[in-house]
């Protein structure tokens, strides 16, 4: 159960990559692998509570699942 | 007037922090000269004593360091301090893992240069310690005999990520009727072309073979 503290992870990554775009982050889309260790789940309630208070609060986590081990920030949606 | 938003692909490691730091750590760790090995494995697997008997072999020829992570207590320090060896504890608190910046932290004003082997005690977890690079040369994953042949297929991303199967309690096989070549076989199917190692801290049966693994990684 570290899908928290890959969450706080991924509030810093998308909040940083957001601040460089410019705009509101509104959605975070992130591709998890199966062997990644992560469960979907934990860390789509993790991100909920790790982005609190954050210039991304309230932005949809959207995860893809792929093979491996893959932890990725894909992409991020902004609205201007 | 309101547009869509616009998806912009970033493309990034989510634990990218960590990588940078544990490349960072790893890069520190061979210009000093110190060769580090990690030790995963679930709780109770004989971790602790393992490492206590490792510590106490290489300290006559070598020297030695660690560095234990544990969730709350102290006790695996003193356990280990016993060795002679410099010990220092990382209590994480709720943190189920050690991760790289722990570990940069937790060697604040160590002399590295003066070692040769540095030890990285993980939490006791199959699971979470997978997903963080420690900066480490070697990762060992620790399992008992006590603990059943299937614990590779169970945990594959762990056995995976690791560089060598260390199987104690090898002393207590035949009482729990331990199948050496199951565990094998699920050993190679998860991560093909490990070694796997069976040692005793107890009897210290398999310890020189272990000892000779750690001393052929520096020389």
């Amino acid at each position: 159960m570290h899908e928290l503290s890959v969450a706080v992870s991924l509030v810093e990554i998308a909040t940083e990559e957001g601040g460089r775009l410019g705009g509101r982050v509104c959605a975070v889309h992130v591709k998890i692998g199966q062997l990644a260790g992560v469960a979907k789940e934990a860390l789509a309630f993790s991100f909920d509570i790790a982005s609190q208070d954050t210039p991304i609060a309230g932005s949809r986590l959207v995860i893809e699942d792929t093979d491996g081990r893959a932890l990725e920030l894909v992409a991020l949606e902004i609205e201007s | 007037m309101t547009t869509a938003p616009r998806l912009v692909e970033v493309r990034q490691n989510i634990l990218k922090h960590n990588d940078i730091l544990a490349r960072a750590l790893r890069d520190r760790f061979q210009e000093s000269g110190v060769f580090v090995v990690s030790l995963v494995s679930s709780p109770g697997s004989g971790k602790t004593m393992l490492l206590e008997r490792l510590l106490t072999l290489l300290k006559r020829r070598h020297r030695v360091a660690a560095l234990v992570g544990d969730l709350a207590t102290e006790n695996d320090a003193a356990r280990l301090a016993r060795s002679g060896a410099q010990v220092r504890q990382i209590t994480t608190g709720t943190i189920c893992h050690l991760d790289a910046a722990m570990v940069e932290h937790a060697l604040d004003g160590w002399a590295l240069d003066q070692l040769d082997f540095l030890f990285l005690e993980n939490v006791g977890n199959l699971v979470c310690p997978a997903s963080y690079d420690l900066g480490e040369h070697l990762r060992c994953v620790i399992l008992s005999v006590t603990e059943g042949e299937d614990k590779p297929l169970k945990y594959p991303t762990i056995f995976n990520t690791a560089d060598v199967a260390v199987i104690t309690k090898i002393d207590l096989a035949s009482a729990v009727e331990f199948d050496r070549e199951a565990i094998e076989r699920n050993v190679q199917a998860v991560r093909p072309g490990m070694r796997t190692l069976a040692v005793s801290a107890k009897t210290g049966e398999g310890m020189g073979e272990l000892v000779a693994l750690m001393e052929a990684a520096i020389t």
